[in-house]
């Protein structure tokens, strides 16, 4: 194999980049999975009911000082004001921890909240499979057809190349995407999806003018040589 | 330029300006001493509204207790009487759910089942997750009228028996069944019967010839001793087709029925039916359409292996500042606004309007479709936008070869539209959006430009 012809050539190295980090991806996915956002990830969760109005400010700066540098999210219940569903970023909550939130909590409000009155889940993840697969169909029969698309339009261009292309276009940017979520840690949540979508379109707009640009090249050689 | 011309592109100028006024700002009108905008409101999905949040814990109480002697036996339990350990006595405490079935494999069966009755009962939108150290699933669904039903369906074990009434004798049970489908039976008079087909496998048809003998009615003669007279009493035996245990039909195996008659236990063709309700109003066939469908849903998924404490609640939204993503959508129009006009000045500005117009109708549109917007869509509704900027662009440099800047665009967009329709028939709300939004926008995109972004360049040209 000649390494140095390989390299010399510029999509090869991107290549090669591209697959160390989705190798990279694969290895710490294996290792130590990804990282959820809040409520798609282990966690747990509180659920409180008290006599007064509860102030979503408040109640984030009491869960700031109970739990430090945890993230946490405050819901309200049932539409009232003193009923709220709050998620934290722990697997578990000591009694000191669920005794200091109580304190702080009675304090703020000039209540008489008790540990007992609390009632505290603890949640599983949200498998990120779980979701892709209610639209797994939709995707498989989508991609497809536009494969299909691809060869008929583009029926000049060399079907080993074209299939090259189209195989390149599906499968890397989306597993560099996931593998750069993997790898820094960026939390995979509601915002994943629309951004693997984005992803996915781009992709194929640039293929469209790739592959048109060659279909052009093509189609020009073809008239010099008519010529 | 000729002077039908003129008028023509003043009425295309001021019909984007409706347009952009009602999508906008809307249209006012007096309702009950109100001012509404008659506009529809846009629909948003799950992130952006309350949902309902079902937590579902391991049920740890304890349904009995038994009281073992020395030698291992089960004593009958009195009242009143002590059953001390130092006597002997071993005291066990039975809990709904039997330690051995606390296991990890149950817990996974338990969320399988819960997310085949969610797609089964078209939930377009659900989050599911699960802890494998204590069972505990949580499910997160949007908050609407159907909600308290589906609630009650997932929850529910969903075992299904054919019982004898009088001994409660389980004679079949979901094992037994092959096949399920909800059925409509018209009768005579134009009324429509809403039933549920239960078809029996081949273990279940041949317990079900024999049932057939046994389960019928009888006549039997009784004589009065005293005045002798012989009278005719009609005897049933009859079946009881339990759900959870509540009765869904009690009945015995008719025979001798003419053909064109419905068995609702039909042993030739090992065939259960049950019935759901009988009308000709068009409201009520959907109420006994949606219940048939429910049980329906019970039947099609295996029995939950365990039993759950539930609690549910409406939350509030997750994303509940929506303002903030509007806010850089607009940042984001104005950014392409201003590229245009330095690009190309003076057709830049009018380009803008177009634009602008554009966006309009589009989200009139989508209000009119009563299209859901989530995230996914909102990727949808930008990536449309820049479409159409793209395609303006590229219209304006080649003001000459219009037709052909338009038909070589169709051709690239090709792909995003097959994406788009097919997307469109995704059950998630989420995919469904995107698809049904980059569907509009892209119908919408050109439509807009063959008629209105075309004639106003051509007419600028000129």
């Amino acid at each position: 194999m000649n390494f140095k012809k390989i390299f010399n050539n510029k999509k090869n190295i991107i290549l090669a980049l591209i697959l160390v980090v989705i190798i990279a991806g694969v290895i710490v996915k294996c290792t130590s999975g990804m990282n959820y956002a809040l409520t798609w990830k282990n966690s747990s969760s509180i659920i409180m009911y008290i006599d007064n109005s509860l102030n979503e400010k408040d109640m984030k700066q009491i869960l700031k000082d109970v739990f430090p540098k945890t993230a946490s999210k405050v819901q309200f219940i049932d539409k009232s004001e003193s009923e709220v569903f709050i998620t934290i970023d722990k697997q578990e909550i000591t009694d000191e921890e669920k005794t200091a939130f109580v304190e702080k909590i009675n304090e703020r409000y000039e209540d008489t909240l008790t540990i007992e009155e609390l009632k505290v889940v603890e949640n599983g993840h949200v498998r990120l499979i779980d979701y892709i697969k209610q639209f797994e169909i939709e995707i498989v029969i989508a991609i497809v057809i536009i494969v299909m698309y691809y060869i008929i339009r583009y029926r000049k261009i060399n079907t080993k190349k074209l299939i090259e292309y189209l195989v390149e276009a599906l499968l890397l940017p989306e597993l560099l995407f996931f593998s750069i979520l993997t790898i820094l840690r960026i939390p995979v949540g509601v915002w994943t999806i629309p951004t693997a979508v984005c992803i996915f379109i781009i992709t194929f707009m640039v293929l469209t003018y790739i592959l048109n640009k060659e279909n052009k090249k093509i189609e020009s050689k073809k008239n010099k040589k008519r010529k | 330029m000729k002077i039908e011309k003129k008028l023509t592109l003043i009425a295309i100028i001021l019909l984007i300006l409706i347009v952009i006024l009602t999508s906008f700002i809307g249209v006012f009108k007096i309702k009950n001493y109100k001012i509404e905008n008659i506009i529809p409101n846009y629909l948003t999905s799950m992130e952006f509204n309350n949902s309902r949040k079902i937590i579902m814990e391991i049920d740890n109480t304890v349904e009995s207790t038994s009281v073992y002697d020395s030698e291992g036996n089960e004593v009958e339990v009195e009242d009143g009487v002590e059953y001390l350990a130092e006597d002997g006595y071993t005291t066990v405490e039975n809990k709904v759910n039997a330690e051995e079935l606390l296991k990890e494999e149950n817990y996974n069966l338990s969320k399988s089942i819960i997310l085949q009755r969610l797609k089964s009962l078209n939930v377009g939108q659900y989050i599911v997750n699960e802890n494998k150290q204590n069972g505990t699933i949580e499910i997160q669904i949007p908050e609407n009228e159907d909600t308290e039903n589906i609630i009650t369906i997932l929850t529910q074990k969903g075992n299904f028996e054919v019982t004898d009434e009088e001994t409660n004798d389980v004679l079949l049970n979901k094992s037994h069944i092959a096949n399920v489908s909800q059925v409509y039976y018209t009768q005579t008079d134009g009324s429509v019967l809403v039933a549920l087909r239960i078809e029996l496998n081949k273990e279940g048809k041949s317990i079900f010839s024999e049932m057939s003998n046994k389960y019928i009615s009888t006549t039997e003669e009784v004589v009065d001793e005293e005045t002798g007279e012989t009278t005719e009493n009609e005897k049933t035996s009859n079946v009881c087709v339990k759900i959870d245990d509540q009765d869904y039909l009690t009945y015995y195996f008719q025979k001798d029925v003419a053909t064109g008659i419905l068995k609702y236990l039909d042993a030739e063709s090992g065939v259960i039916t049950i019935p759901f309700g009988l009308s000709s109003e068009t409201d009520e066939i959907n109420k006994y359409s949606n219940n048939a469908l429910d049980i329906k849903t019970l039947l099609d998924t295996a029995n939950m292996p365990l039993t759950y404490e539930n609690t549910n609640f409406e939350i509030s939204p997750e994303i509940n500042n929506i303002n903030i993503l509007v806010y850089i959508g607009i940042a984001c129009l104005v950014a392409l606004f201003v590229i245009t006009i330095v690009k190309f000045k003076v057709k830049g500005l009018i380009l803008a309007g177009v634009q602008l117009g554009y966006v309009a109708l589009l989200l009139l549109v989508l209000r009119y479709t009563n299209v859901i917007i989530s995230l996914e869509g909102m990727v949808g509704l930008i990536v449309c936008t820049i479409l159409n900027f793209a395609l303006c662009s590229k219209m304006i440099k080649n003001i000459s070869e219009i037709n052909t800047t338009l038909k070589n665009s169709i051709l690239d967009l090709i792909p995003l539209f097959i994406m788009a329709v097919t997307f469109s028939f995704a059950s998630l709300v989420n995919v469904a959006s995107f698809g049904m939004i980059t569907f509009w926008g892209m119908f919408v995109m050109y439509i807009y430009n063959v008629v209105i972004t075309k004639f106003i360049l051509k007419a600028i040209e000129k």
